[in-house]
């Protein structure tokens, strides 16, 4: 399509001009903040995340606690600090899981076919069947609370996405004429695999990945909310909105603050991940 | 074979396939069921006691004998008995059934509202800085924790301006604000993909054959893109419904209303192995049955597929 | 009389990366009432671009910098740059219609067919609905569909390509417009069923009177259907004037260029004979295609893509298939390859049997394939001197393979230098290659083991015409030097004219006729070789020219492709 034809369509403007750089360096910027929380707790904040001081309880933000306190008096800024690394480790490990079994299973079954395709794929459309947060559930239920098994539920809960992208990414490079040209040229199976199909396919899959990743600190955290996830008074975030509850009509910023840093990392991770995938693209 | 046949088939045999492996994880646990749940000291049951319950619920049973059981009830409208209560879970679920619904489908209607207005904004607004405000709404209501969104509603709307009172709210006021805090998540992937698919359509060339044809942007938008845009949106109906499973047993436990949303959370937190097992099949058979209709519907909309259908 | 269309000095840029490309400059046309003007270019002259300013449609960060141009309507002349938005949504589809390039994607697929062809009375509020239904119904009739009434029921998919372009000039002619733009309007379909469009193109236009800009990479249908011709190159107007005197005696060197390199213009005294009087019969041929069937399908619903063909091809020379989409030319050229194991029938080259052998070492050695696309046939994320090598160090290093990185990259170099491509480009991504150079690559890619036949799959369809010339030299030149085979799939006669000593043509996997290139071309037997023939595009005045000027070289070589 060359011709007038093509050349009237407005052209997707608001996809193709690149945005403001500006929104995603402070994406980085955020996300560079909170890995170095997850990472060096200590080096942000001067309070104890665990211990409060009674007499100081519930109070507003102010110099001295730019988040305000707790009931029992811990500063909210440095449990929230503190809790990035049960935040985003748990992401970490979600994604690991689903990227993991999800491509093993998706490239398995696009570059075999056949039966094989077939039993794998039906496996897929049943754990897509269950709605993820049940399918999360389930695994909770079954491995016990805890932050690690959160997140591995959460991880089982994107293994069939992984397992469909992967598996069309495959098939689609396996089509292409580059793929078959290689085949001509005497390639054996597992080497126009290694060389051609994984790594035009992986890509978008990668993509996929880092764009999980926001949606699975905010999974984690709505587990860690319903008290499936850390046991209190360990600082997780979901964990420390739901504590929150008791005071909403007291004490705004107990509920507040933690929620915007949440979706700041979350809304950063996912500005990330589309940079990552218009680069892939 | 008939197309609708071949298809309601393939539904079926997922659906098996789902109950199949929902009782299997389920019943994987480490122990059983009885002692995760009544092997506490402070119960003071001996094992006698122990072996008696495991009778009355059938868990001496071999695996697959409980497997059997379980689909032959669940075949008769019989879910089971719930560990935590006693009572049937059929009867639990039918209680809590009504005040779901009420939620979901009030949510799923402001959702849908909510993300064509969106979509229809963020592509034909005049102003450029408008629409990139509009595209970037959908982003920013998917990093939302669905259950903070709810905390900070109730504390603005509630406490801060009184609008809707937190006890003694009539049924209507009762409604609103879960609604508006389950129709956010929905709406988000559903803007989402109608932008995306809108700006696909808009692309091809036979949107140019209008503009060059003299249609102005309402006659394009309305006689060249809607039909076109509706598909891929339909396609995410089941995501979206796994959205407002989601969306239901969050907002009900931050609203504190009872449903099966709340059922589902208790039943985790007791581990009440029975109820979350039927809670799952009953939401696997509404996936299904959602994607067999859009299967179904898909043809009625786009001629393109009536042909498969056929064949 | 004056024009009904005057292009003044037009200048138009896009915005691309911050900076603004003038990609139309100073380029002032005129188009007379009732005449035909073909604007005539290769991709990236600005053609399509100046079609978009008339009709007011520049995609997005286009702008008319300078210029006018202006519509002489009933009513009074009119800026057509210089109009606001309403009043051009007036025009358009009304006095100034366009008929698009693809037939495939430019109507709306949920739409019924009477749906789209009555948009364009609906947007500009014509007639009641019972009198638009009976007008679609009448137009779908004149522009030559079959049952009206059905079709204009039907959907997009349920149409051929031919009859979906049909629809889509039924929709331009609603409101019979003064001005047609028709941009490349039968780039996407097959020879015969492009004729019978322009034909009708042509028909409507004498008989309402309308004005015709035909914008076409296509010089010869240019030729045969302009009154005037404009040449374009780079955004600058080269050459314009009358069809006859442009392409008879081009001022320009760049006209005369594209001429030369234009395959159904050229000065086509086809290829020197190299065979014997009757080379089907003298020689042992290195290729036997024999009884060879190919269904696609399951049982009851078979689909014979290729039914019983054979053919011979002799050691060194070019065997070309010719035939439209649908003939079953690419099965037969796959199933040589190796790719796929027909239903039926034996394929040899030499001693080898080529269905026994599929994805052996020695097929490999023996036959290779260079396909359609030179975009998808490269993988996206390898440099060309990884793509290239590739073979090798597929190859045992008994028989020909290589390991050692130095020696790799030798044997690449030498392969990059017989395509002419420059040593460095090994070191390119594909994405950093024009398309001929692409397709250079392919062919290297196939030739650096060394196979005896290579089989062409349109490998120069989607190239420019000059881009197209040079590739075709190119593999000439590899079959002297090396002695190859080629079986050369191609839907484009003036090609064949070209490159090939022997030819099949295929119908519907049917071979219809087969014979040396000569006979073919210039005395063919079947009827359909002949409507293949008739339909390729040719001037008027270069088939009276025959008769009257035998001393043409180019319009004697020309005719007899054209008969």
């Amino acid at each position: 399509m060359s011709a007038v034809t093509a050349a009237l369509l407005p052209r997707r403007t608001e996809r193709a001009r690149s945005r403001p750089r500006a929104t995603l360096v402070l994406a980085i910027a955020v996300l560079a903040v909170s890995l170095a929380w997850a990472i060096v707790p200590w080096l942000f904040t001067a309070h104890d995340p665990l211990a409060g001081v009674a007499a100081d309880a519930l109070q507003a933000p102010s110099a001295a606690h730019p988040f305000g306190t707790d009931a029992t008096g811990r500063d909210l800024l440095a449990r929230v600090i503190f809790g990035a690394g049960n935040s985003l480790a748990g992401a970490a490990i979600a994604v690991l899981v689903g990227f993991v079994a999800g491509t093993a299973i998706g490239v398995l079954a696009g570059s075999t076919g056949g039966i094989v395709e077939e039993a794998l794929m039906r496996v897929v459309d049943v754990l897509l069947a269950i709605p993820g947060l049940l399918l999360a559930l389930s695994v909770i239920v079954l491995l016990g609370f805890g932050v690690t098994n959160a997140a591995i539920a959460v991880g089982v809960t994107s293994i069939a996405v992984f397992a469909r992208l992967a598996r069309s990414q495959v098939v689609r490079v396996r089509r292409s004429d580059y793929v078959e040209a290689a085949f001509g040229s005497g390639g054996s199976f597992a080497a126009v695999l290694w060389r051609h199909v994984l790594p035009n396919s992986l890509g978008a899959v990668l993509a996929l990945a880092a764009l999980q990743f926001g949606s699975a600190i905010l999974q984690i955290s709505t587990l860690g909310f319903l008290g499936y996830g850390a046991p209190p008074p360990t600082p997780e975030w979901g964990l420390l909105i739901a504590e929150s509850r008791d005071y909403v009509a007291t004490a705004w910023w107990l509920t507040t603050l933690p929620g915007i840093v949440v979706a700041a990392v979350v809304l950063a991770a996912n500005r990330v991940a589309a940079a990552v995938r218009e680069g892939t693209a | 074979m008939p197309y609708a046949l071949r298809r309601t088939g393939q539904a079926a045999l997922v659906l098996v396939a789902t109950f199949v492996l929902a009782f299997l994880l389920l019943h994987a646990l480490p122990g059983d069921a009885i002692v995760a749940r009544y092997a506490s000291p402070e119960l003071g049951l001996t094992e006698a006691q122990l072996d008696e319950l495991r009778a009355v619920y059938g868990t001496d049973q071999p695996v697959w004998v409980q497997l059997w059981q379980s689909a032959a009830g669940f075949l008769t409208g019989d879910l089971g008995t719930s560990l935590q209560s006693g009572a049937q879970v059929e009867a639990l679920i039918a209680a809590a059934l009504p005040s779901t619904l009420a939620l979901a489908s009030l949510g799923f209607t402001a959702a849908v509202l909510l993300a064509i207005g969106i979509a229809v904004a963020a592509t034909s607004s005049r102003a450029e800085w408008l629409r990139r405000a509009f595209r970037s709404l959908p982003p920013l209501f998917v990093s939302i924790p669905v259950f903070w969104l709810g905390i900070v509603l109730l504390q603005v709307v509630s406490f801060r301006l009184g609008l809707i009172p937190v006890i003694n709210a009539n049924p209507v006021e009762a409604l609103v604000l879960p609604v508006l805090t389950l129709a956010v998540p929905i709406a988000a992937p559903l803007a989402q993909v109608l932008i995306r698919s809108i700006d696909d359509t808009v692309a091809e060339p036979f949107v140019a054959v209008a503009r060059a044809r003299g249609a102005g942007p309402r006659w394009l938008l309305s006689k060249e893109v809607a039909r076109n845009s509706l598909l891929p949106t339909l396609t995410i109906a089941g995501v979206l419904f796994g959205e407002l499973v989601a969306g239901a047993v969050v907002t009900e436990t931050v609203f504190a209303r009872t449903g099966l949303g709340r059922l589902t959370q208790e039943a985790v937190a007791t581990r009440d192995i029975p109820v979350l097992q039927a809670i799952v099949v009953i939401s696997a058979v509404g996936f299904v049955a959602i994607n067999l209709a859009v299967d179904l519907v898909a043809p009625v909309i786009d001629p393109r597929l009536r042909k498969a259908v056929r064949a | 009389m004056s024009a009904l269309l005057t292009i003044d000095d037009l200048a138009v840029s896009y915005r691309a990366r911050r900076e603004r490309r003038t990609v139309v400059d100073g380029v002032s046309l005129e188009l007379q009432r009732g005449e035909v003007l073909a604007l005539v270019g290769e991709s990236g002259s600005g053609k399509t671009t100046i079609g978009q300013s008339i009709i007011g449609l520049l995609a997005d960060g286009g702008r008319v910098e300078r210029g006018g141009i202006h519509l002489r309507l009933a009513g009074g002349p009119l800026d057509l740059t210089a109009l606001p938005q309403r009043a051009m949504q007036e025009l358009r589809g009304a006095r100034i219609a366009l008929v698009p390039q693809d037939p495939g994607t430019s109507l709306n697929p949920v739409q019924t067919i009477g749906a789209s062809v009555a948009a364009p009375l609906r947007i500009h509020r014509w007639g009641t609905k019972e009198s638009i239904r009976r007008r679609v119904v009448g137009l779908l009739d004149r522009v030559g569909l079959d049952a009206p009434e059905r079709r204009a029921r039907q959907y997009p998919h349920e149409l051929s390509g031919g009859m979906r372009q049909r629809a889509l000039i039924a929709a331009a002619i609603a409101l019979e417009p003064d001005l047609i733009i028709a941009d490349e309007p039968t780039s996407a379909l097959d020879v015969t069923v492009q004729r019978r469009i322009l034909d009708l193109l042509d028909d409507l236009r004498a008989e309402l009177g309308s004005s015709l800009l035909l914008i076409t990479h296509d010089l010869a249908v240019a030729a045969e259907r302009a009154d005037s011709v404009a040449v374009l190159r780079a955004g600058r107007l080269e050459e314009a004037g009358p069809a006859r005197s442009v392409l008879r005696e081009p001022q320009r060197d760049y006209t005369a260029a594209l001429l030369a390199d234009a395959p159904a213009l050229a000065d086509a005294s086809a290829r020197p004979v190299r065979l014997a009087a009757d080379p089907l019969a003298s020689l042992t041929p290195l290729v036997t295609i024999d009884g060879l069937v190919h269904e696609y399908g399951t049982r009851g619903d078979a689909f014979r893509a290729v039914d019983d063909v054979g053919l011979t091809i002799a050691r060194g020379t070019t065997h070309a298939l010719v035939g439209e989409s649908g003939s079953g030319k690419t099965t037969i050229g796959r199933a040589l390859a190796g790719f796929h194991l027909p239903t039926a029938g034996s394929i040899g080259i030499g001693e080898l049997d080529v269905l026994a052998e599929r994805g052996s070492r020695r097929l490999r050695h023996a036959v290779q394939l260079v396909s359609q696309n030179p975009y998808a046939s490269l993988d996206p994320r390898r440099t060309i001197g990884q793509t290239i090598g590739e073979p090798l160090r597929y190859l045992p290093v008994a028989h020909g393979g290589e390991r050692d990185r130095r020696v790799l990259a030798q044997r690449v170099a030498t392969a990059l230098e017989q395509v002419a491509l420059p040593a460095e480009s090994a070191h390119r991504l594909p994405r950093e290659l024009s398309g001929g150079q692409r397709q250079r690559v392919a062919i290297a890619r196939a030739l650096i083991i060394e196979p005896e036949v290579v089989v062409l799959d349109e490998a120069v369809s989607a190239l420019d015409v000059t881009v197209q010339s040079q590739i075709l030299e190119l593999l000439e030149r590899l079959q002297r030097e090396l002695g190859l085979t080629y079986l050369f799939i191609t839907h484009d006669l003036a090609v064949v004219r070209r490159i090939a000593d022997t030819v099949t043509v295929l119908r519907r996997g049917r071979a219809v006729e087969t014979g040396t290139a000569q006979q073919v071309l210039t005395d063919p037997q079947h009827e359909y070789t002949q409507a293949l023939l008739d339909a390729v595009p040719a001037p008027d005045w270069l088939r009276d020219a025959r008769r009257s000027q035998p001393a043409h070289a180019s319009v004697a070589g020309q005719l007899e492709v054209a008969r």
